[in-house]
């Protein structure tokens, strides 16, 4: 298993621990998450945009159309309802490390 | 997503999809200018970017879907196919959406006119507490009768059952407009008239207690038509004085439109009974409503008043003897004689809605086999069973919108044209208007249309046979219906009305305020008489207290007794029509002089007093006996007066066409000068040219005496014959379109049942039948289900046949000619629909559509 596909599983929680700190497009997010992993996480495109588009009809973010260089630019940000989702995901996957970190640990 | 934002993506689908492109667009640069950076040449950077980014299309696909905008996607596609499949039959379109126009736009119509009429609410609160009363005499027949003044005060006096009770006196005012003199029709109402009528002014208010005082008495309410049209809808008129009857009069209040009560009202003035009316308990031409008190019932108050109706009769035996009372609610006082009628056009267009129902499953089934060949392909290539059903239900959809939408447009109109049609014969006519509950009728109907069978049925031969029998059924009733109102109205317009109605005016005078003496008014109408007989153009003049058709009121009869003949009591002596008129009136009319002699100008007061009797009078009181110089004892307008019968005339439809003459008696003008009078004249010239003439002359005469009313007796004898030949036009006009719809129906139905039989027809064929005998097959066939049609259709004529009895005119609802022509014409329709089907059957190739299978 590659981390690629590790990664998708924990999509939402990524976009918006990423997105909680300050709002940001669609490719600077990928962008951020790749450095913040050290390259080690490769966002796949075609899975980025449906879930933006997915959290934000839930409700969890809100965007606005700027302009960024001259271009368009949808610009994403945490809604409050989103900031608390993001806060309970986090937990759930810290809980989760740390499940499964105990498990591979020698006893 | 919020619900706006799906909203928008469907509305501004292309902004959506803008905002999509962008939003990727932007990715594939921000990535292409950074690869650029790390040394890749341009193109190979924004291919990179796109590999990169995986499938972009797939992924617009994916965020489309997570638009939500789907299923109203699909029904866009939907909506698009439809009009395109349309757009290759616009015969098929065409007819479905006509026969639907043609079907909800009468339907909804004649709604929106039975509605208005009958049902919408009238301008009173509480209206079903309002009633009219009237005093019967039904020994005499008299079922609803005007009341007198004194039986009215007792009956208030004694009930409890009431609110409020009070009656309104027809009367008449002189207006002094700046023009010239006006005469406007008015009520004189007691206290309680508005608090039983409970009509909201539309301006000010209606009278204090303390207005019905004499003295404070001056004081009007205006009715709406009068201020708007005398008046200009000035606002300010409210607060300001009119001169009526040389009296300044405050105006307090103008009247809603819809409140019309008495009818014809042009204003209400407050009634102060004079003492000396307390008198006379057989004066009985009051108007009288009542408003149920809480709690009561029709039934309750009835009850009481009869009670007290049989008291007075003990009481005042002379005069109350058999009079009693009925209450009828206000609404049927108003609607209730077109009821009838308006019934039987509504069931009628009920017919015509049925039968359009019947040709659109045709037409719709004919689609659905049609579309049999393009489903199964649709089907094969795996298009989903409810995408189909969809499909299908989107294509209905579309011509029953389109119908739908031009049926309220052409009700609009049709409202329009019914509220001029039926303004003076319809009542609340000037109502009518396309309001919620006919939009809604409009809808329900087009529901429950839509909800018909159109998938094409299993037993499809007997469906069609059903459907032809009922094609046939239907148009044959409706086809009946307008057949006895055409033999109605031509029997009515066929009845001698007993006098020349033609180029005769009529102009109404009331003269009694200016002139209150009877020689100074038989001075003045024989000065007008003359003078008008100088007119050029015009041929005699007369006047008579009586015109036919003019709405004969009860003052116009005379109780008599033949003097030889003593009667037992007063009770007992016969009452007739009664006219006085002037020596030119018979020659104006054109009534001829059967025996003895006509009036002549030394008939007057200083004279012997004569009378003429008209045949019916003759016949029903002297039999064989020649009642020239019997005398009669004759009470009119006057006290008992022994009169010389000189001559008798010719009978005369005083009450309309469709009643048979009644006895009349004619007395000399000058010899019982009334005070009400129609002045006549016959004219060479259309009497319209003349008019102007007889105003002129009458200013010359006397400049006050103002015209109530003129019309011409043609006008006149046309508007008692309108409602049968109203309702007759509706019905021809509903029965041309139901043998036009049956006639498509049918050869709709025959064309597709042939074609469905094209194989057994080239079996036959092949079997050596021929193509003569193929037609007389299909031809034989159609008109067997149109005998079958015409006989169910029969029947229903025959049963509901009873029911429009009292709406003809010398013609029986069964008659046997207009039966037989209708069934004649539904047959011929029949065999003429059939025919091209069954030609077209009888030519088919059999080998070629054999080998076709």
């Amino acid at each position: 298993m590659s981390p690629d596909d590790r990664l998708q599983g924990t999509l939402d929680l990524l976009v918006l621990r990423t997105l909680a700190d300050e709002p940001l497009h669609g490719w600077a997010i990928s962008r951020r998450i790749r450095e913040r992993s050290g390259d080690v996480l490769q966002v796949n495109q075609g899975s980025l945009y449906p879930a933006l588009h997915r959290l934000e009809s839930e409700g969890w973010l809100a965007s606005e159309w700027s302009v960024v260089g001259g271009r368009r630019a949808k610009v994403y940000r945490l809604t409050t309802q989103g900031r608390r989702a993001s806060e309970r995901e986090e937990r759930g996957w810290l809980a989760f490390v740390a499940a499964v970190t105990q498990v591979l640990s020698p006893a | 997503m919020r619900l706006w934002q799906r909203i928008r993506a469907v509305v501004f689908r292309r902004a959506a999809e803008r905002d999509l492109d962008d939003e990727i667009g932007l990715h594939l640069a921000l990535e292409a200018e950074q690869l650029e950076q790390q040394g890749l040449d341009a193109r190979t950077a924004a291919a990179t970017a796109r590999r990169r980014f995986g499938r972009i299309d797939g992924v617009k696909d994916a965020l489309r879907s997570l638009r939500g905008v789907e299923p109203i996607e699909d029904f866009r596609r939907d909506l698009v196919f439809a009009a395109r499949a349309l757009r290759r039959r616009p015969g098929f379109a065409a007819v479905v959406v006509l026969t639907l126009v043609i079907g909800l736009t009468s339907a909804t119509t004649m709604f929106g006119v039975v509605y208005g009429v009958l049902w919408a609410p009238l301008p009173y609160a509480d209206a079903d507490r309002l009633v009219t009363v009237w005093q019967t005499d039904v020994p005499h027949g008299i079922d609803r009768a005007p009341v007198s003044l004194p039986n009215f005060l007792d009956w208030q006096n004694r009930t409890r059952a009431f609110s409020a009770l009070a009656v309104a006196e027809p009367f008449g005012v002189r207006y002094a407009a700046p023009e010239g003199p006006e005469r406007f029709a008015a009520w004189r109402v007691t206290q309680g008239f508005f608090e039983a009528l409970r009509a909201t002014p539309l301006l000010g208010r209606t009278f204090t207690p303390e207005e019905y005082v004499r003295g404070h008495d001056a004081e009007v309410v205006l009715d709406y038509a009068l201020w708007r049209t005398r008046f200009n809808a000035d606002s300010s008129l409210v607060g300001k004085t009119l001169k009526l009857n040389d009296r300044p009069v405050l105006v307090v209040g103008v009247m809603p439109p819809a409140v019309r009560l008495p009818p014809g009202s042009g204003l209400w003035i407050p009634k102060i009974p004079d003492p000396s009316e307390l008198l006379q308990r057989n004066a009985a031409y009051f108007l009288c409503i009542g408003r149920l008190a809480p709690g009561v019932t029709l039934d309750q108050a009835r009850g009481d008043l009869r009670r007290i109706a049989a008291a007075l009769a003990q009481e005042y035996p002379t005069v109350d003897h058999d009079v009693s009372v009925s209450l009828v609610p206000v609404r049927d006082q108003i609607v209730g004689h077109v009821r009838g009628r308006l019934v039987l056009l509504f069931a009628s267009v009920g017919l015509l809605l049925l039968l359009t129902g019947t040709n659109l499953t045709t037409l719709l089934l004919a689609r659905a086999v049609e579309r049999e060949g393009e489903v199964s392909i649709r089907v094969a290539l795996g298009a989903g069973r409810f995408r189909i059903a969809r499909q299908v239900l989107v294509e209905h959809s579309v011509l029953f919108g389109v119908g739908l939408l031009l049926s309220i447009v052409l009700t609009y109109f049709a409202l329009a044209w019914v509220r001029s049609l039926g303004a003076g014969l319809l009542p609340r006519a000037d109502q009518l208007h396309l309001g919620l509950p006919v939009g809604l009728f409009a809808v329900a109907i087009i529901v429950a249309l839509a909800f018909m069978p159109t998938r094409s049925p299993r037993k499809g031969r007997r469906v069609h046979r059903v459907l032809v029998v009922s094609e046939v059924a239907l148009a044959l009733v409706l086809v009946v219906g307008a057949g006895l109102f055409v033999k109605s109205v031509r029997a009515l317009l066929a009845v001698d009305p007993g006098f020349a109605p033609t180029n005769i005016l009529a102009a109404m005078f009331q003269t009694e305020h200016l002139f209150p003496t009877d020689t100074a008014r038989v001075t003045f109408l024989r000065t007008l008489e003359d003078r008008v007989a100088t007119i050029p153009g015009v041929r005699h003049v007369g006047i008579t207290s009586l015109l036919p058709f003019a709405g004969a009121i009860a003052t116009n009869h005379a109780e008599f007794e033949i003097k030889g003949r003593p009667v037992g009591s007063a009770r007992e002596r016969p009452s007739v029509l009664a006219a006085a008129t002037t020596p030119g009136y018979f020659a104006t009319l054109n009534i001829p002089l059967h025996r003895g002699r006509a009036f002549v100008a030394t008939d007057d007061a200083a004279h012997p007093p004569v009378a003429i009797v008209s045949a019916a009078f003759a016949r029903e009181y002297f039999g064989t006996t020649d009642p020239i110089g019997q005398r009669l004892i004759v009470s009119f307008d006057s006290n008992p007066i022994e009169r010389e019968i000189v001559g008798v005339v010719g009978d005369v439809h005083d009450a309309g066409l469709d009643e048979p003459p009644k006895p009349e008696l004619y007395t000399p003008y000058a010899q019982s000068p009334i005070g009400g009078v129609e002045l006549v004249v016959q004219t060479a010239i259309p009497p319209g040219a003349v008019l102007g003439s007889v105003r002129r002359e009458l200013a010359a005469v006397n400049a006050s005496q103002p015209i109530a009313s003129t019309a011409t007796l043609d006008e006149l004898l046309a508007t008692s014959t309108r409602p049968s030949r109203v309702v007759l036009t509706v019905l021809g006009v509903f029965a041309a379109i139901a043998l036009t719809l049956a006639g498509v129906g049918i050869f709709g139905i025959m064309s597709h049942v042939t074609r469905t039989r094209t194989r057994e027809v080239s079996i036959r064929l092949a079997l050596g039948a021929t193509s003569h005998g193929i037609r007389r097959l299909i031809l034989g066939e159609a008109i067997a289900l149109a005998g079958i049609g015409s006989g169910i259709g029969l029947i229903v004529a025959l049963i509901s046949g009873r029911s429009i009895r009292a709406l003809l005119y010398a013609v029986s609802p069964i008659d046997p000619v207009t039966l037989a022509i209708g069934i004649t014409l539904l047959l011929a329709v029949a065999s003429l629909a059939a025919y091209i089907p069954a030609r077209r059957a009888g030519s088919v190739d059999a080998v070629r559509a054999l080998r076709q299978d």
